[in-house]
Formats: structure tokens, sequence, C-alpha cells
């Protein structure tokens, strides 16, 4: 069901249910969001994505997050304002402390003009640079792999192999959660034949026509399963399979 | 027992048994059995009065009790004489033989084991006497000190469970009527009218609903929804009973945090009893209500406290809180509607149904109705729970239930709330506690955490400690909440160790005023009344740490320095002897001095020194 809503002046029209975030970006507007992402469940940890809200028949403008707020009918959106800024810029100075150096964080703190560095920063993170947005550990469990989980609680949060252990059993080693992670802290090392990620380290499968690495074995095998497919379906690197469709296209037996 | 009432009257002539066989004894002994009093022994000298009655012959005229917490836990073990209600306190194996030869079957009150006011020395008789509880209203917590809570015989003998025969005979409808017209409003923290929660989920569709109680209680300190499960379960499942029917639910849950071994055990046989004797299950009391109830044990995180996590605990999720635009009311438990309240809230239930709305209403306040136990602690002279009508005023709790503050000292503050609740100060003794006017004060109600200072507690410091452990309690989720407050918890240590500046509180009130508004549930946006309160109410004191590296108080170690008059010393050693540093020095009997490059300001010399002699500033 669609529903009409105003964001910054401008009527909106959008899925009800939706979230206001992916909402107000495809209007156009520019909201801050670290622990978004469209495909995993909403956290909203990272507290950036401020927007100021007015239900209908209510007569005050709640300030609240818009990742994890389900679109409906009637309602009156701010993206920006003094405030916003203000606690935008607060929540970015705290992250700001865990990442110093993370491109993402950086970019933001030049466009909300964050210099300032009034707190000191964190340095007993296990893992430098994570924000604890947890989009590795959704991701991970989005794709069914739940090798990874956060624990802890308060300053001592964690992200990574559950339990507390050093390497995480359930991973394949696809590297979704690398992809994922807002400030690539992530790290995965890969050879030739190798990749190490999450305290393992896997084989790669190679590409039968070009030799370059496509995944790890354990991730190929994986998906194979879950596809109910062979294995060997994922034998070829995404390029080669471009190159054998279009040689077969072009072959004069068609 | 009688096998499963098939309808009320079994019930009713099930009591009128148990009753007549009451009559028939003399006396009852009851022993507070509350898990305070156990750790001072009370199940010893229960066990000793058990075998000295029956070695006198006297068990079929006096009957032995082991029964929930009195309340008054620092003066147990506690043994109450029934029907004359002489209160004894710190009883111990040693007191036995006396306490039934000369009391029970002498009739004669052992004056020395009586309660004594610890202000004037004076000896109580009986427990209404004692301003401790003549000050009091209990009402929810009438019995806990009476019944036997591992006897559903004994709650049904006072009355239990006719509450829920009057619910059934009313119809859901009515009952729901009657809960909202008494304004009962949660006791678990925010206040919200039950009725209304009840009414949203009622209404809400589907067809499988659930209620839940709330027990996981994580403030430190407080234990009054352990005291209500340990000592009379059954006035808490009535409850729920009686809200699943106006709700039309078929299932319950209790979330009982661990470390309630002795509650657990309690509920669970109250659980079993109740099936037993088709309380619980199906066709209850003949009528078409089914409802069971089963147990959750919590894994201890304060967190796990708030509804949404508490939820997510449930289902076995990370006990982590989530959004809640869709009320739990409507979307709880497993995506179905689900009610949740408080221990304190569930057992106010019975009571309502009982003696009716107006009857509850005209306890209290108008918009607060109703009681509320605290668990006063602190810098006050009587200690443990009390349950006072609300709209009684912060200076009638600890000045007449309370007795005032120890060893003359002037009473500086209380906070209320638990953890997250503001500090106030004496000009806001006479406001009357309820949830409206303690929001209002910078405070809040809470689930009933009061804690009493004195003149010597820095309210810095104080506000430091509430905020080391919520930000260890923080789940951890927000940014705001995680970091803010252990930053927040630093910025304070800064404060409090000198090296703090008005920047300093500039910058906690930016950073403070952040985590309040953007962080996810209220663990959060609460979490800043400690040091918002603080500041609010004793902001001289913060500026004297910061303008004058000085702690008023005398608390801050980093800020004070101990030093001795030489006008009152007579050298008598004492302090030089104990100093740990050998930081004091100076001939006998001659006046001493601190050596302060030594000194690492622990306090010994002013503890043990008889004179007063040691000055700290
Ligand atoms: C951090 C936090 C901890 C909480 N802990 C408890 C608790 O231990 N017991 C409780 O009954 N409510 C607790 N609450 C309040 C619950 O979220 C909820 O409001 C309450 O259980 C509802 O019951 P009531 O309406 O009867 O008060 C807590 C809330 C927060 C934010
Ligand atoms: S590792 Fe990356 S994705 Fe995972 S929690 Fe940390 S910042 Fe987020
Ligand atoms: S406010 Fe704190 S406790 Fe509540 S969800 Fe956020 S991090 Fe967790
Ligand atoms: S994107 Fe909404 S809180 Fe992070």
């Amino acid at each position: 069901m669609d529903v009409e809503l105003i964001i910054d002046d401008v009527p909106v029209t959008a899925a009800a249910g939706a979230s206001l975030l992916d909402v107000a970006r495809c209007a156009g507007r520019d909201v801050p969001a670290l622990c978004h992402h469209e495909a995993v469940p909403a956290i909203a940890s990272c507290r950036l994505c401020l927007i100021e809200v007015r239900r209908p028949g209510r007569d005050w403008v709640q300030l609240t997050t818009s990742c994890d707020y389900p679109v409906s009918a009637g309602l009156v959106v701010v993206t920006n304002s003094p405030r916003i800024r203000k606690h935008r810029g607060m929540n970015l100075e705290l992250l700001l402390r865990r990442a110093p150096d993370a491109p993402v964080l950086r970019q933001l703190a030049t466009q909300f003009g964050v210099t300032r560095a009034r707190f000191a920063p964190v340095t007993d993170a296990p893992l430098p640079d994570c924000i604890l947005c947890e989009l590795c550990v959704r991701v991970c469990c989005a794709l069914d792999y739940n090798a990874l989980a956060a624990t802890g609680r308060g300053h001592d949060k964690r992200v990574g192999p559950p339990f507390g252990r050093t390497a995480a059993k359930d991973c394949v080693g696809c590297g979704s959660c690398v992809e994922a992670c807002p400030t690539a802290c992530i790290p995965m090392a890969d050879t030739a034949t190798t990749r190490t990620i999450w305290g393992r380290t896997f084989e790669l499968l190679t590409c039968v026509r070009c030799g370059r690495p496509i995944t790890t074995k354990a991730h190929a095998a994986a998906m194979a399963a879950g596809a109910d497919l062979p294995v060997k379906s994922t034998d070829l690197c995404e390029v080669c399979k471009a190159r054998l469709t279009s040689e077969r296209l072009a072959s004069p037996r068609r | 027992m009688s096998g499963v009432f098939s309808d009320p009257g079994a019930l009713s002539r099930h009591r009128d048994v148990l009753v007549a066989t009451e009559d028939t004894r003399h006396k009852v002994v009851a022993v507070c059995g509350g898990t305070g009093c156990r750790a001072q022994g009370a199940m010893k000298v229960f066990d000793a009065l058990c075998t000295e009655i029956d070695a006198h012959g006297a068990d079929r005229t006096v009957g032995m009790r082991a029964t929930g917490c009195h309340g008054f836990c620092e003066r147990g073990p506690l043994v109450k004489v029934l029907p004359e209600g002489i209160l004894y306190e710190h009883v111990q194996v040693a007191d036995v033989v006396e306490i039934v030869e000369k009391t029970l079957l002498g009739g004669e009150v052992l004056e020395r084991l009586l309660c004594e006011d610890p202000v004037t020395g004076q000896r109580y008789r009986r427990e209404e006497d004692i301003p401790f509880y003549s000050h009091q209203r209990r009402i929810v917590l009438r019995d806990t000190g009476q019944l036997d809570p591992t006897s559903i015989d004994d709650y049904i003998a006072a009355g239990g469970y006719s509450a829920l025969v009057r619910a059934l005979e009313m119809g859901p409808t009515a009952v729901l009527e009657e809960v909202k017209r008494s304004g009962l409003r949660g006791r678990g923290g925010a206040g919200f009218p039950a009725g209304r929660k009840w009414e949203a989920c009622r209404s809400a569709a589907g067809e499988l609903r659930y209620v839940v109680c709330n027990a996981d209680e994580g403030d430190p300190g407080a234990f009054m929804d352990r005291s209500i499960l340990e000592g009379n379960p059954h006035s808490v499942l009535e409850g729920m009973t009686i809200g699943a029917f106006a709700m039309g639910a078929r299932e319950g849950y209790v979330y009982v945090r661990q470390e309630y071994p002795l509650a657990v055990e309690h509920l669970d046989l109250a659980i079993e009893q109740s099936r037993a004797l088709g309380l619980l299950g199906d066709a209850i009391l003949g009528s078409d209500l089914s409802f069971d109830v089963r147990v959750s044990r919590g894994g201890g995180a304060f967190v796990c406290g708030e509804a949404s996590a508490m939820m997510a605990s449930l289902e076995g999720r990370r006990g982590v809180p989530h959004r809640r635009l869709i009320h739990l009311s409507e979307h709880g438990l497993w995506g179905r509607p689900t009610n949740v309240n408080n221990v304190e809230s569930w057992a106010n239930v019975p009571l309502i149904l009982l003696n009716g709305a107006e009857w509850f209403r005209a306890i209290g306040t108008e918009g607060s109705p109703g009681t509320k136990i605290f668990s006063l602690v602190g810098m006050v002279n009587n200690t443990g729970l009390v349950e006072v009508p609300m709209g009684m005023t912060l200076r009638q709790i600890i000045f007449d239930v309370g007795e005032g503050i120890p060893d003359g000292k002037a009473f500086k503050a209380v906070q209320t709330g638990g953890p997250s609740g503001g500090c106030l100060s004496a000009d806001k003794l006479d406001v009357p506690v309820d949830f409206d006017t303690l929001v209002a004060e910078g405070s809040m109600m809470g689930s009933g955490g009061m804690i009493v200072m004195d003149e010597e507690t820095c309210m810095v410091d104080v506000a430091k400690y509430f905020l080391r452990f919520l930000a260890s309690e923080s789940c951890g989720n927000c940014t705001s909440c995680r970091d803010g407050l252990s930053i927040l918890h630093d910025l304070l240590g800064d404060i409090t160790e000198g090296r703090g500046t008005r920047e300093t509180i500039a910058l906690v009130e930016e950073l403070a005023d952040t985590v309040e508004a953007t962080s996810l549930c209220a663990l959060g946006t609460s979490a800043v009344n400690p040091v918002l309160s603080t500041l609010r109410y004793f902001r001289e004191e913060y500026l004297a740490h910061v303008d004058d590296k000085r702690c008023p108080a005398g608390v801050c170690k980093a800020l004070i320095s101990f030093s001795i008059l030489a006008e009152r010393c007579n050298g008598c050693t004492l302090c030089a002897v104990r100093c740990p540093q050998d930081a004091v020095v100076g001939e006998k009997k001659q006046p001493h001095t601190i050596t302060q490059e030594l000194c690492i300001k622990c306090g010994i010399c002013k503890d043990v020194c008889n004179r007063d002699a040691v000055l700290v500033q």
C-alpha cells in the first residue's frame, strides 16, 4: 500500500512500512547513515540518520532515527535542522574516537564541520576502526552462515566470532562482511591460493579457464549446497563466464 | 487437599475448612524466611522453634510459619507472635527456649528482644507501634509477613483467589473497566496506565496473546519484586490470571532474574499447587477460562528488564532493546499481542478486584492512586522495604518511616528511581512522591529505589558512581549511549580528580543532551538523570571542584588533604600506629603532624582519632 508523506516540504509517495531513510534518500535527501543496509534488518546503532518527524494528530516533533522508522501516511519529516545537526555532529564525534582515520568518517566530519577531537580516542578495541554497527554480523546472518556475533556490553561490546572464540567456526570465507563494513576494518588477506579472515585460512577456488581466484572452496560448496547445484557451476570466474557466453553466441553452430 | 476445584463453591468450602482448623490454634509464630533474614540464620531459628514447641507438646496449639520478607531486614532474623503481633528482632537460636517457655506458653513479653528505636532507644511491643511500620500503608505487602508462601492453603485461608472468583462473575469487560477505573499505573518504571495497556492488548487482532510478568528487577539494592515473589507468589499468579481473563490470553510468562533462586523456587511451587487445584490450567474453577504460566529465568543484564529487550530474551535472542513503533500490546512475543506488567503491578490487581476501584482510588493521589513499595536504603536510621500511599512526601518517608539520618548528621540528598533516577536536594523534601511530581523535579519513580545521602556525600562522586553502573550496563547498541555514557563517566572522573574546568562541565552538559535526545531505549535516555539532576541542584559543588579544586564533602581524594589540629591532638599515637604509610609523625604526648607527600588519604587516622583532631579539607 502506498502512502503520502511530506519530506522537507515536498510531498512524497512511498510504500507503507518502508524505511524512512530509504524513502528520504530516494527523494534526493542527503541523510548520513553508517549502519544501514536495505538487505538486512535495521538496528539503528550509529545514530547518525537522525531526522525530525511529526505524526498526524500530534503537535510535537520527535527527533528520531530514520533507518528503523517505518513510513506511514501523513508523516511530516524534516531531514536537516539545527537540532539534527547538533546531535548528528556529537554522535559523529563519538564515532570518530573509534575510527579516526576511516575515510567514510573523515568525509562526514568535513561535511558536518566536525573539526575538534574533544574526546580521547579508543585505544583498546580489538578490531581497530570498528564502529560496532553489526553490519558484518547482520549480513552474515542474512546469508544464513551465522558465523559472527555481537558480544559484551557498553564500552566492551565486540563483534567477531561468537563466544569470544578467536576463529569463526562457521565462516565460509565469502567476504560479504568485508563488502558490507562501512569503515573497511575487517582484515582479509588473499594470496594466490588462500584467503585468511576471522582467524581462519581457506583454500581458494580458481577459475578453470584463466586460473584467477573466484571465491573460497568452502563458500562455493556452501552455495552449491544451498542451491542444490553441483560445485562445478562455480568453476568459472565471472569474467570467463561472460567470455564463454559471448563465444557461444558468436559460434556458427548456434 | 481436595483435588481440583470444580467451581467457586468448592474453593469457598475448602476455605471454610481451613479457617476452622486455624481457629483451634491459639498462637502462630511467624518467622521471617525472606532472603535477608535467611542470610542471618532465620531458618536455624525456625527449626529450633519447631523442635522446642514439639518438645513442649504444644504443636497443636501453636502454629509455625516461615513467611516472606517483613521488610525490616536490618533487624533480622525477625520473629512475630500472632495474634498479639509481638515482634522480636535479631532473634538467635539461643533465644528460642525462652521465647517458647515465656512468651508462647507463659504469655510474657521478652523486653530485650523487642524492636528498639534507633533514636529514642524505646522498645516497642507490637509491630504496629514501631514507627517504621506505623507510618506505612501495607496493602500489597500486607500478607507477605504473615503467610507461608509455600502453602497455597495459607493464601486461600486469607481470602486468596476470591478476587479471581469475583472477576469470573463480572466477566472480562467489567474486569477491564474496573482496572481502568482504578487508575492503576505500572509499578515497573514508566507508570503507564495498566488499564489502557490491557485494553490495547485485548482489542489487538489475533487468536493467541500473552501476559508477561516482568520480574527482572535489575536495580542494585532494589528488592521489592523479589520480596513479593518470595513472600506471596500467589498474589502475582492471581493477578496474572485475572489479567489473562480480561485480555483473553491463555499463556503467561514470568521473567525472573537468575539471581533470585528463592523467588523462583516459591513461584514454581505456587504454580504447581495452583495447577493441582485447577486454579491454573483448563477450565479454571469450572469456567471457560484456560490459562497457564511458565517461568523463564533471565541472564541478569540490567537492560533485559526493558520490555522489548525482555521479549527478545524470552524468544531466545540476545537481550537488546529495539524500536517499538507498534506497541508490544499489538506486536509482542513472537509477534503476538502481549501485555507486560511489573510484579508489583500484577500484585495490585487482586486487591482492586476484591475491594473495588473506588477503594483503590481513595488511597494515594488523584493522578497516582494506590501505594508504592520503596526500597529505602543509605544514610537513614531505618532501612528496608516500605510501602506507603502515593503522595506521601519525601520528608515523611525519610524522617517518619525512616526516622531520619543516623549519627546526628544532616540530610543532603535523596536519589529516587534506581540508578538512572535523579538526586533531589533538601528543599525538595516536601515534594509529594508520585509519578508525575518526581519527573517534574528531574527524577523519577523508577521501580522504587530510594537512597538517602547525608552531608558527607559528594554529589559529583555520586553521579559518577551511577554513570559507571549505567555505562557498563548499556547494551552497546547506540553510539550515544554506549560511548556517550562512558565518556560522561570519564569527564566526571576528571572533575573529581582535579582536572576539571568550567569547560568540562559545559562538555558534560552538551554530551548529556545528545545521549538523552538520541538513544534508542529508556536506559540511554534516562541515564543522564544522575548528572543533570546533580548539576541542577548541586551546581556549586561542581564549581567548587573545578574552580577551587576543592571537594566540600571531603570525599574526592585528589582534592582533599588530612591534617591534625594541634590544639586537639594529645599525642596519643593511635593514628601514627595505624597509618599504613607511616605518614603521621610526632613525639608521644606531643601534637602530631601528617607528612603530605606520604599520605594516601585513606582516612584511617580520622576514623581512629578519639579527639576529633583530624581535619579533612
Ligand atoms: C533499562 C531498563 C530496565 C528496566 N527494568 C525493569 C525491571 O527490572 N522490572 C520492570 O518491571 N520493569 C523494568 N523496566 C520497565 C519495562 O520496560 C516496562 O515498562 C515495565 O515492565 C512495564 O510494566 P508496568 O507497566 O507494570 O510498569 C525497565 C526499563 C528500562 C528502560
Ligand atoms: S567490523 Fe565493520 S561491519 Fe562489522 S561491526 Fe565493525 S564496523 Fe560494522
Ligand atoms: S539506549 Fe543504550 S541500552 Fe538502550 S538500546 Fe541503545 S545502547 Fe542499548
Ligand atoms: S543508519 Fe540509522 S542509526 Fe545508523
